[in-house]
């Protein structure tokens, strides 16, 4: 088999070689061909992930000396959805993105950005998991400033700024950690915090989950992210919104979860998580722009799934991953269709695209589709996933417990009134009835991220095989 | 208001830096904190072959994080020139292009310029040897071009040059590291290079190879990053911008 290196080694050995080749070309196959062939090793590597997580050595130096990584199920999951999600991305880029000598840079980053996602779900060392932590936030900052536009500065400008203290956090925690295990392997740090002293463990917890947070988007530390989601490209949007919080919420709460476990953390993420989905539904209410709408959606639903994998069970856990696939079909789609509404009307209002639906009716059909399945509307996808976590949120009981099923189904409600609300604006009588469709390459993309969300509650009965492994990775550290 | 997040700042700061004095709230120094520089002490020779242990740390037994900081470096310096390419004004382009540095400084530049890369090449070749390496080596060699710059030459930068040498010396760290997936472990970054005789300039096996694709990286980057911030915004861009 090859070896799971090639997930970090292969972006990587890809962006270098579009600055050397430098043609447009050439940096779209390997953009496209990339993700695609991680995508295979991803799927090759899975069914033997399912049974034990595979340790990769790297410079044949074992932990603590060297620094250990490992592939276990829910590394090999989060690997797939992040490459196949890339694929489609890029390919919807290659008709988006404005053509121009920076084109080829932007290939790049974007393939610098994978590497860092996919060494974020192998690593098992601390000091590790903050390189590719750095990697993640310094190419998100290029992409967000991509446009170059006052707005798309600035966002990128306050997202650096977090991300620069949540950074300095981060390291601070993991010089706690050092100094209490004599070892930046999370398994060795993981033993240590179990006989150091309580308040010192809570001190690293707190200042990790606020550093590691802001790429989270938690709830108190993602002021970056309307902003940012809103004002980049939407392929970045989608990329951000559809894997990027997403795995950085799952590298989070799995260190907290196995690292920090001699301190019980859980309670104040389900309050954190609340928090998040309560501020996301009222502020994304009140949006005028579309793209800041969906990015203040982003905040409410990465509250849901951090409710869902905090409640502690393993029926939380399980419904909190499929969510989080649900989310990021559902999410990437609506972020890449919004580029296209606002590529053809040339304004972000939702009160401007009045009769889009006439002119752009698959588009518009697609939209209306990831739309009901991430509010939760029965037969779609969403519906099971957003179901299945009240259910056993149902079954944890417990007052925080139900406070978050009444703040789920109240932001629900707030949703579906925001997103019908863009739905009956897109179908009114429209002025012009010009076909304004999506270039093909885009709406290939989008139809593919859509049928996830349709067809994926078709996906559940075989992925229930598999989702029990793949939520054991946020409990373990193998 | 500002006053008291200062405040909660400094205080933060405070108790974290307590934190860590032995004894007060930390835990005890456990033992594997001693025990891991030891081993690493007695394992460097056999394992690396290189006679500098810090080498031998950022090299080989961290490899996958130097990876990871040549990366940061290269989209940092990516993203530096995307964004001056959009600059439609630039402080450091009057700054440079207003005043002729001077006979005397331009020929003293020019003949600084040699040296300096010397000394830069010596810093990245004995890496191995004696404290340096890829990183301050190449960060020489990019001075000696700014030092050029400094005195008010107009200097032609090939960019597209630069940008074949970045990538091809990041295709170099990774296809060195990628020689460990022939050893017997088959694991990135495995010094599988014959190691030589240790404490001579030949010896450690890949390590010397990865400093100078480092250095080579390094210097090629921030000769980028300079000529980028220095001469923004191009002609060409200009051009471009103007078109309708």
């Amino acid at each position: 088999m090859v070896s799971p290196m090639l997930f970090i080694i292969a972006p990587l050995a890809a962006a270098f070689l579009m600055i050397f080749i430098n043609r447009r070309g050439a940096a779209l196959a390997l953009s496209l061909l990339t993700p695609a062939g991680l995508a295979i090793l991803g799927v090759s590597w899975l069914p033997a992930t399912l049974v034990r997580a595979q340790p990769i050595v790297v410079a044949s130096i074992k932990a603590p000396l060297g620094i250990p990584l490992s592939l276990d199920a829910l590394g090999a999951g989060m690997a797939i959805l992040v490459a196949v999600s890339s694929v489609l991305i890029v390919l919807y880029s290659s008709s988006y993105i404005h053509r121009g000598h920076h084109e080829v840079r932007y290939y790049a980053v974007v393939m610098i950005l994978l590497t860092s996602a996919f060494g974020l779900v192998l690593t098992r060392d601390i000091f590790n998991l903050f390189v590719f932590f750095e990697i993640l936030c310094i190419s998100s900052y290029i992409l967000v400033s991509w446009e170059q536009s006052g707005a798309a500065l600035e966002a990128s400008f306050k997202y650096m700024v977090l991300g620069s203290i949540g950074s300095t956090f981060l390291l601070v925690s993991i010089a706690l950690a050092y100094k209490a295990a004599g070892s930046l392997a999370m398994a060795d740090i993981a033993v240590a915090f179990d006989s150091a002293p309580r308040g010192y463990v809570i001190m690293a917890a707190v200042t990790f989950l606020f550093g590691v947070g802001v790429e989270a988007a938690i709830f108190p530390v993602n002021s970056w992210l309307p902003d940012a989601h809103s004002s980049a490209p939407s392929s970045i949007s989608a990329i951000l919104s559809g894997f990027v919080i997403e795995l950085a919420l799952v590298v989070t709460f799995r260190v907290l979860n196995t690292v920090f476990a001699a301190v019980d953390v859980l309670p104040l993420l389900q309050i954190i998580a609340i928090a998040g989905v309560l501020v996301g539904e009222f502020s994304a209410f009140g949006q005028k722009d579309l793209k800041r709408m969906l990015a203040y959606s982003s905040i409410s639903q990465i509250g849901i799934m951090l409710f869902a994998l905090s409640l502690g069970s393993t029926a939380g856990a399980q419904a909190g991953l499929s969510h989080l696939l649900m989310h990021a079909g559902a999410k990437s789609a609506l972020f890449l269709i919004a580029g296209y509404f606002i590529l053809r009307t040339g304004s972000r209002l939702i009160d401007d695209y009045t009769g889009l639906g006439y002119r752009m009716p698959v588009s518009a059909a697609l939209f209306g589709l990831a739309a009901l399945s991430l509010v939760g509307a029965p037969p779609l996808f969403g519906f099971f996933t957003k179901f299945q976590i009240l259910a056993a949120a149902a079954a944890t009981g417990g007052g925080l417990a139900w406070f978050g099923i009444a703040s789920i189904l109240s932001g629900t409600v707030l949703e579906a009134v925001y997103l019908f609300r863009v739905i009956r604006v897109l179908f009114a009588q429209p002025a012009e009835r010009s076909r304004v469709e999506m270039d093909l390459p885009a709406l290939v993309s989008v139809a593919l991220f859509t049928a996830l969300v349709v067809f994926g509650a078709l996906l559940l009965p075989s992925l229930s095989s598999m989702i029990g492994p793949i939520a054991d990775g946020l409990a373990t550290l193998h | 208001m500002r006053k008291l997040t200062g405040l909660l700042l400094m205080g933060g700061f405070v108790l974290y830096l307590v934190a860590l004095v032995p004894g007060m709230f930390a835990p005890e120094t456990p033992v594997s904190l001693e025990s891991i520089g030891k081993d690493i002490i007695a394992t460097t020779e056999r394992v690396s072959g290189s006679a500098n242990v810090v080498t031998a740390i950022v090299v080989q037994y961290r490899g996958l994080d130097t990876l990871g900081e040549v990366t940061v470096l290269f989209v940092s310096a990516l993203g530096v020139a995307i964004l001056a390419s959009g600059f439609k004004d630039n402080v450091f382009k009057t700054m440079f292009a207003a005043d002729d540095g001077g006979f005397v400084l331009q020929y003293g530049g020019r003949f600084l310029m040699p040296f300096i890369v010397l000394i830069g090449v010596y810093i990245i070749a004995h890496g191995h040897l004696s404290p340096g390496g890829g990183f301050p080596g190449g960060v020489l060699i990019a001075t000696a071009v700014f030092i050029v710059i400094l005195t008010g030459e107009s200097v032609k930068i090939p960019h597209r040059l630069l940008s074949l040498l970045e990538g091809a010396a990041g295709l170099g760290f990774i296809g060195l590291g990628a020689l460990g997936f022939l050893g017997a472990d088959q694991s990135f970054l495995a010094n599988t290079l014959p190691k030589g005789e240790f404490m001579t300039l030949f010896s450690a096996g890949f390590i010397p190879f990865i400093y100078a694709m480092v250095g080579i990286k390094v210097a090629s980057e921030l000769t980028t990053v300079v000529a980028v911030l220095t001469q923004a915004p191009h002609h060409d861009t200009a051009k471009e911008e103007g078109r309708p």
